[in-house]
């Protein structure tokens, strides 16, 4: 579904990213992890147009996404849900929800979609006049990833969706992603939390200095002694 | 070098001094230029942009004078002291003028009158008011002979403004005057005499900024000082909203004294209508002021396409003929001798009789330069003063009894 | 003199609150300090005082005609002018000042710097406590309100209102939305345009229309801006009727000539001592 050839990024003369190859099949959650710095946001803002490439490829869908403005990237479906959940806070949460809506091709299909997530955050449904600056932290990211399930995503990708939450809402938060995965939505995860984030996918790549040293399924990464190590944190 | 360069060479340098000889001969018989200096874009300064072109015009096709014709140099002040000075200078080095005339913002004259004087240059002012002006005349002759002004200076305005206003008070039984004036050098000579002869018939008085563009809150406070006549003196644009929010809040007060906007053929248009019975000094009207009046006014207006609009048009007019007449008697346009026959000036022009005072203004009075009052009547200026000169009777705003 | 400077001090208020809604709009949105917003006021007018005067059009006609011709230009000065110098603040200020002195210039080689008028929509005036009050100067209450409505309800219950929302709150996130950004500040140009051509619209009945007449109405939205903070139409709302009324008591009780002395007193009181304005969110960050 989604394919990176050779991806580089600069930023000014320093090198972020650097001949990264990455696929993610449909219907497939795929983690990328590494350590702070390593270029995982820096991945994700080159995919959904957010960064210009220097050199490589993004692929979605047979069609070619680089050099494409964001909008018509998430009109593609490729839908980013970048860290620090950033909701509009001061929309209410059903306005916040409702701005993917004129993505659908009919407004019941919209209205569809939005019972579908009401029904993943129940908790959003009491919330919907409140404005969503106000709400707690993991009501935030609830928004942040019902917003962008509003926006009709064949592929998700998600940067640190458990960023900041308290560990019980870290779960719900995981158990949502499992649910939005069963919906058919491909994911592409970003995530320090690698226990969490192994648990779920089908495949990891590890990123380290803008570079990826390492690609296969999470088997494969528990078995490998030194990445375990280094990236794992697990001797 | 052969034989015929030699000749030719020789030729020339026997042909220059004989060249530079004929150069004055040569000037003696070109255009006599006047300089008009005035805002042209506005139509105090279009009125002096026509009439001077009427005025020459009319002279050349009666053979010029001294055998020369008259060619007019306009330069644009834009009502600036600065870009004003600029364009006299202009005048003077680039383009060599004979004689300025024009100008209507006193400010600009005042600013411009020393650099004329020191080049020995007659300035004949043809709009302006401060009698600053010709103080400067009566101080330092030697220097300011040079200067005359054929429009009534401030203090003499003052006078026949408030003769009418006494005159209107009593024919009218009004005792609450407000008066609401500019702030300009030409205005406080009238505003001195108004609160001096006044005193406590003066209810309100409101200073406005010459770039005022709303004066509802004077309005108001016109209204709530309870004052039947409204004196007003503004040349500036806020004339406009002045005379239709008048109208608008039918402001229980009769309106006389000088507005600028309100002497422009436009008025009545501008205003939609609101300007019925609206009430101010007009210098230059369509009545029987001298023989030569009416047939200009007609002529004019058939020239342009529309009547003559401000002030500066009879006073510039009179004034090109003023000029021509100084110089026919003067046999030349050495400027002193220029000065002698302006001095000796008693011209029937279409404003009136000008004679020149020993500040070199024009004498006023009814007999010289009658003050002339006109209002606005189903849309025409109808001259409603002084008696002698009217052309129809003093209306009243409906609104009013 | 109460009831003048209460029941003109509520006109102007409803004046300044169009006009201050427009130039927060564009700023909010899109982060531009238009300068040139009070040329298009004065653009506005100018067209009106055309197509009524040389081609004899109904006023009524005029006045849509003018605002939305002058919202298309400002969209089109907007794409040619702004958006290539976007991203810096002080060259944004520069060409917009530099936008508006020619668009007077034009103004002046066109027109001269001799008024015009703009003909009453509505003739005639009524009697309220007192104080006359002209039928046009209540259509502009009544117009005013209206406009206010119709920009909250557009921004509240419409797709395109909740979207300029979102851009203006956080146009990277907005953009991963699937929201046109570029397009948007477009329509917020457009916007605020078209409420400072409402606002000279309406004004110029009452005033006259010269080549300098942008220069005070940008000063008033700017000091409601100031006062008022940004995003909050409650907010802008009260701080333009606050800028009216310190006007008409200025006006009134003191002097009709420090009247934009109060406007600057407000602004400049405003900045040394709230910075951030009325209710925080200032447009001084």
């Amino acid at each position: 579904m989604l394919e990176v050839r050779g991806l580089a990024v600069h930023y000014g003369k320093a090198l972020a990213l650097e001949g990264v190859e990455l696929e993610v099949p449909e219907h497939s959650l795929v983690s990328v992890i590494g350590p702070n710095g390593a270029g995982k946001t820096t991945l994700l803002r080159a995919i959904s147009g957010l960064l210009r490439p220097s050199a490589g490829e993004v692929r979605f869908r047979g069609g070619v996404m680089n050099g494409i403005p964001a909008h018509r990237v998430t009109r593609a479906g490729l839908v980013h849900c970048p860290e620090g959940r950033r909701p509009f806070p001061e929309m209410s949460v059903a306005d916040n929800l409702l701005l993917g809506a004129p993505l659908w091709p009919s407004a019941a299909e919209a209205q569809a979609r939005l019972a579908e997530v009401l029904a993943l955050f129940p908790r959003l449904l009491e919330r919907q006049p409140q404005m969503a600056g106000t709400l707690s932290g993991g009501e935030q990211q609830m928004v942040a990833l019902g917003r962008a399930l509003m926006c009709r995503p064949r592929l998700l990708l998600l940067d640190e969706p458990s960023m900041g939450l308290a560990p019980r809402v870290v779960a719900e938060v995981f158990e949502a992603i499992g649910k939005i995965r069963a919906m058919g939505v491909t994911v592409l995860l970003v995530e320090q939390n690698v226990e969490l984030a192994l648990e779920l996918s089908d495949a990891v790549a590890v990123l380290d200095h803008g570079q990826l040293v390492f690609r296969g399924t999470p088997a494969e990464l528990v078995r490998d002694a030194r990445l375990r190590e280094v990236y794992l944190g697990v001797a | 070098m052969d034989r015929s360069a030699f000749v030719r060479a020789v030729a020339l340098a026997l042909a220059l001094p004989a060249l530079a000889l004929g150069a004055p001969a040569l000037a003696q018989t070109g255009p006599i230029k006047v300089g008009v200096i005035g805002p042209f874009k506005l139509t105090p300064g279009r009125d002096i942009q026509e009439a001077s072109t009427l005025a020459v015009e009319e002279i050349n096709a009666a053979g010029g004078v001294l055998g020369r014709k008259l060619q007019l140099v306009f330069a644009e002040t834009e009502q600036s002291p600065e870009k004003g000075k600029t364009a006299v200078e202009r005048l003077l080095f680039v383009d060599k003028v004979d004689v300025i005339i024009g100008e209507h913002r006193s400010e600009v004259s005042l600013a411009v009158q020393p650099i004329i004087a020191e080049n020995k240059k007659i300035f004949l002012s043809t709009g302006t008011a401060s009698p600053l002006l010709s103080d400067n005349v009566l101080k330092d002759y030697a220097k300011y002979k040079y200067y005359f002004r054929t429009f009534l200076n401030a203090n003499q305005m003052a006078e026949q403004m408030q003769l009418q206003l006494t005159d209107m008070m009593s024919t009218y039984k009004r005792e609450r005057v407000a008066v609401i004036a500019e702030t300009a050098v030409w205005v406080e000579p009238i505003v001195t005499a108004l609160k001096q002869s006044l005193g406590s018939r003066l209810v309100a008085l409101e200073r406005v900024s010459t770039n005022a563009k709303d004066l509802s809150v004077e309005l108001s406070r016109v209204q709530s000082a309870k004052a039947q006549i409204v004196f007003v003196i503004l040349a500036a644009d806020a004339g406009l909203p002045f005379a239709r929010q008048w109208a608008d809040r039918q402001i229980p007060a009769l309106v006389t004294g000088y507005t600028v906007m309100a002497q422009s053929d436009r008025f009545w248009e501008q205003t939609e209508g609101r300007a019925q019975a609206f009430m101010t000094w007009k210098h230059g009207v369509r009545a029987p002021i001298s023989p030569k009046t009416i047939p200009y006014w007609d002529r004019y207006t058939k020239k342009y396409g529309h009547v003559p609009g401000a002030y500066t048009n009879f006073a510039t007019y009179d004034g090109v003929y003023i000029l021509v007449d100084a110089i026919r008697r003067a046999g030349s346009l050495d400027s002193d001798a220029l000065v002698k026959a302006l001095e000796a000036t008693d011209h029937v022009g279409v404003s009136g009789r000008i004679k020149f005072s020993k500040r070199h203004d024009p004498e006023a009075g009814p007999e010289f330069l009658p003050f002339t009052y006109i209002q606005w009547n189903k849309g025409e200026m109808v001259t409603v003063w002084p008696p002698k000169m009217k052309t129809g009777e003093m209306q009243m705003p409906a609104w009013i009894k | 003199m109460l009831a003048d400077i209460v029941i003109f001090g509520t006109i102007w208020g409803a004046i300044y609150t169009i006009l201050a809604l427009g130039f927060t709009l564009i700023f909010g949105v899109a982060r531009i300090l238009n300068l040139a917003y009070g040329a298009m006021y004065l653009v506005a007018s100018y067209l009106i005082y055309t197509l009524v005067t040389r081609f004899g059009m109904p006023a009524p006609v005029a006045w849509l005609l003018a605002v939305a011709a002058t919202a298309l230009a400002g969209m089109l000065l907007y794409r040619l002018f702004i958006f290539p110098l976007r991203d810096t603040l002080g060259r944004v200020l520069i060409v917009t000042a530099g936008m508006a002195i020619f668009l007077q210039e034009v103004a002046v080689l066109l027109y001269s710097t001799e008024p015009r008028y703009v003909p009453t929509l509505l003739p005639g005036s009524l009697e309220f406590l007192g104080v006359r009050i002209t039928h046009q100067q209540l259509l502009t209450l009544v117009v005013a309100f209206a406009l206010v409505a119709l920009l909250h309800l557009f921004l509240e219950r419409t797709r395109y209102g909740r979207e300029l929302r979102a851009v203006a709150q956080d146009a990277e996130m907005a953009s991963l939305m699937g929201i046109p950004v570029e397009r948007t500040y477009l329509v917020a140009m457009g916007l605020s345009t078209a409420l400072a051509a409402a606002a000279g619209a309406l004004v110029a009945p009452f005033l006259t229309v010269s080549p300098e007449m942008g220069w005070s109405p940008l000063l008033v939205a700017f000091t409601v801006v100031v006062l008022g903070g940004l995003g909050s139409l409650w907010g802008t709302i009260l701080a333009a009727f606050i800028v009216a009324y310190a006007e008409m008591f200025t006006a009134y009780l003191i002097s009709p000539q420090l009247r934009d002395a109060a406007t600057f007193a407000i602004m400049i009181g405003t900045l040394v001592f709230r910075p951030h304005g009325l209710f925080g969110k200032g447009i001084v960050e």
